[in-house]
């Protein structure tokens, strides 16, 4: 009992301490909110209709090219801007101005009239790769709809020529027995649009909106939270009270080592807290939707996790404290770990979905990504408990051994301390 | 536990070695209960390990060390609440105000609440903390801090009270304030053992001071009892206008056993005829080009025994 008190104490103390540092400020709360408000309005943005800026040049003079300008302006894929001049037009994509461009060649109308083969040339602006591609797709995609929508207007003409005259060719035909105009007007539908196909897009079922993304990526941002105060508690859990002076008289109470320790841990473990409700707060503020309920045990498992990811942290950070001398050694170190790591471990992106191959299989058998990654599945995709059990029993033994690893070398490098 | 039947502190036979380097060896040393004791000695002397041994922060590679007869290597945490310590470093938050670290150090104690601010008002009223006591410690001077440390390890209200070096680093006001502080202390029953290697500190202060050098406890006794081991020897101190790299060599042949102590421009001689061993003094330092100011039979110091106890300077 004295000795959970001492423990209290101690949390107690650190946390104050924690609250009134501007820098602890900065990466428990502050750091976060940051990657959530980043996630959910740059990486994560809102789905918005894109409008291409598009130019077209017409040499015809008949309607149909008038049709043509007047259906781009009501896709409302395109703000249209008409030019007098080809070479213009030309000069104002090769600029960026403009994003696309059409030509309407001289005889269009009358050959649509009469209805033979006609040209339309579009050009699209090389602004880079991805956003080419996007262009393309999307001016390839309306003359396609265009065209068909064309070839079927002329179909229903020829079909209503068809139906006028049709009585006259079945009475004087040798072969009118053999006409049938249903079939007739079906085959002439087929010509103008032989196969309708069509593309429907099909989510997982948990994964159905950009809320539950953004549930997601909260817990990603909670994941990372454990790594960057884990591995700072940790590796400064000796050299920072040796710093302030307060080493030596700590360790001149009744306190043990292994209190200071717990101690640290729990205010750790506390912070991580804060930085946890004020991350899912803002979460919540952008839009995202967390699925945790306090009446499924997938939900606990999944917070668990995430605390076992926090002490796994915290054991690698003490055992970076055999090289951290100094708190800004062991802030350096930190950087310098924890940066690459919460890019390449799958902590922060999932990793089957987004990392290269080795970082893939490096990221399938990390524990700390494992915790992490069960976790988010849980809480932000709404997975149930045959998500994250299976997992469990691994998380619980690598953050059970790699903490004792760590209390061993917190022990040696105390006593190295306390002998200088 | 009676603790006025047992001595407050008893080393035996403790030495300490890292590797081959030997910190302390074979110390043996007993404090009274009531005392104020001092262990005297230059940087490295060994006696910040010793006092780290006393409150069980480190272990001896052998010996034994009893708090008010109990040993500290069994019972470690008992010890530790009957020893107030205060480390050479400033021991409190900067981040927390005075009071929040009082309260924080009398809960690692398990002090109840009570208790605890009865006590943080005795003590902050006896260190003149009353107007600084709420204010964040990263607004303390140096001084104050000190004081605040010393409040901090009195908060479980020790039988035993350790400083090492309290003085080191304060300027001269506060360090007398410091001084009159333990001696208030030692006053209301308090047994206080403190390192130091400033030899006024420790002749002003201490019942008792042993010299510490090079691991070793070179002499035990009252200020006084140690000062008569300089001997029949007459001290002299000598103020040079012009202090050269040579004068110790120059002033070493009239001294007794050669032993001459330097301190800016003051030299420090020993003579045991100093009626006809004067003159030539004065005539040997100005024939090397030393010009002497003025000249004075001195009282002996506790660093003149450490010079006769182990042939330098305590500096």
């Amino acid at each position: 009992m004295a000795s959970i008190k001492r423990i209290l104490a101690l949390t107690s103390k650190d946390l104050k301490l924690s609250l009134r540092d501007k820098s602890v400020i900065f990466w428990a709360i502050i750091f976060p909110i940051i990657l959530v408000l980043l996630t959910a309005f740059v990486w994560v943005p809102n789905p918005t209709q894109i409008t291409l800026k598009a130019g077209v040049y017409s040499a015809d003079t008949g309607n149909f090219s008038k049709i043509f300008v007047s259906a781009l302006n009501s896709s409302k894929l395109f703000k249209v801007k008409e030019f007098s001049n080809f070479s213009e037009m030309i000069s104002n994509l090769s600029s960026g101005y403009l994003d696309a461009a059409f030509y309407i060649p001289e005889g269009f109308s009358r050959n649509v009239t009469m209805g033979f083969p006609t040209n339309l040339k579009a050009y699209i602006f090389y602004r880079d790769p991805s956003t080419a591609s996007t262009y393309r797709g999307i001016v390839e995609g309306f003359l396609y709809r265009f065209t068909r929508e064309f070839a079927i207007r002329r179909a229903e003409i020829a079909i209503k020529y068809m139906e006028i005259y049709a009585e006259n060719i079945t009475a004087s035909s040798p072969y009118g027995k053999y006409f049938n105009l249903s079939m007739a007007k079906c085959w002439i539908l087929g010509l103008a649009n032989p196969i309708n196909t069509s593309v429907e897009v099909v989510k997982p079922k948990n994964l159905v909106s950009r809320a539950d993304v953004l549930g997601f990526m909260v817990i990603s941002v909670i994941g990372i939270e454990t790594l960057f105060s884990g591995l700072s508690v940790g590796s400064t859990a000796v050299v920072e009270e040796k710093e302030k002076g307060t080493l030596h008289r700590l360790l001149a109470s009744p306190i043990t080592p292994l209190e200071l320790l717990a101690g640290k841990t729990l205010s750790c473990l506390a912070i991580i807290t804060l930085s946890a409700i004020a991350t899912v707060l803002v979460g919540l503020g952008v839009g995202a939707r967390m699925h945790f309920n306090a009446l499924d045990p997938a939900s606990w498992l999944a917070i668990l996790h995430l605390i076992l990811a926090a002490i796994f942290f915290i054991g690698i950070g003490l055992i970076i404290s055999i090289v951290a001398k100094t708190s800004r050694t062991a802030g350096a170190i930190i950087m310098a770990i924890a940066f690459p790591y919460m890019f390449t471990s799958g902590m922060w992106w999932p990793q089957p979905e987004y990392l290269p191959e080795p970082l893939k299989s490096f990221a399938l058998v990390n524990p700390a990504t494992i915790a992490v990654d069960t976790a988010r599945r849980v809480l932000g995709y709404g997975l149930g408990i045959d998500a994250i059990l299976p997992k469990t029993p691994v998380v619980i033994a690598a953050a059970a051994i790699i903490f004792t690893i760590g209390v061993f070398v917190y022990k040696a490098v105390l006593k190295k301390v306390l002998e200088l | 536990m009676v603790y006025g039947l047992l001595k407050a502190l008893t080393f035996k036979d403790v030495s300490k070695s890292y590797g081959d380097v030997v910190a302390l060896q074979n110390v043996s040393l007993e404090i009274e209960e009531s005392e104020l004791f001092a262990l005297l000695g230059p940087n490295g002397a060994g006696k910040t390990t010793l006092l780290k041994i006393a409150v069980g922060l480190i272990q001896p590679s052998s010996g034994e060390v009893r708090v008010f007869g109990i040993d500290t290597l069994k019972e470690p945490v008992r010890v530790k609440s009957l020893i107030g310590y205060v480390p050479q470093e400033t021991i409190v938050y900067d981040e927390l105000t005075g009071l929040e670290n009082l309260m924080f150090y009398a809960s690692l104690y398990g002090i109840p609440k009570s208790v605890a601010e009865e006590r943080i008002r005795e003590y902050v009223r006896l260190l003149g903390l009353e107007e600084h006591i709420k204010r964040r410690v990263s607004k303390y001077s140096g001084g104050l801090k000190k004081r605040l440390s010393i409040a901090a390890s009195l908060i479980h209200d020790p039988k035993l009270l350790i400083l090492d070096e309290p003085t080191t680093g304060l300027d001269p006001s506060s360090r007398r304030e410091l001084w009159k502080i333990l001696q208030e202390l030692k006053e209301l029953g308090k047994t206080i053992v403190m390192a130091t290697h400033y030899t006024e500190e420790a002749e002003a202060l201490a019942d008792r001071v042993a010299i510490m050098n090079e691991g070793r406890i070179v002499a035990v006794g009252t200020p006084n009892e140690l000062k008569k081991r300089v001997g029949e020897l007459t001290i002299i101190e000598v103020e040079v206008a012009n202090p050269k790299p040579e004068l110790e060599e120059v002033a070493r042949p009239y001294s007794s056993g050669g032993k001459v102590l330097i301190k800016d421009t003051a030299l420090r001689m020993y003579l045991e005829d100093y009626v006809t061993q004067l003159p030539r003094v004065i005539e040997g330092l100005l024939r090397a080009g030393v010009k002497p100011l003025t000249i004075k039979v001195s009282e002996p110091t506790l660093e003149d025994v450490f010079l006769k106890l182990t042939g330098r300077g305590l500096m």
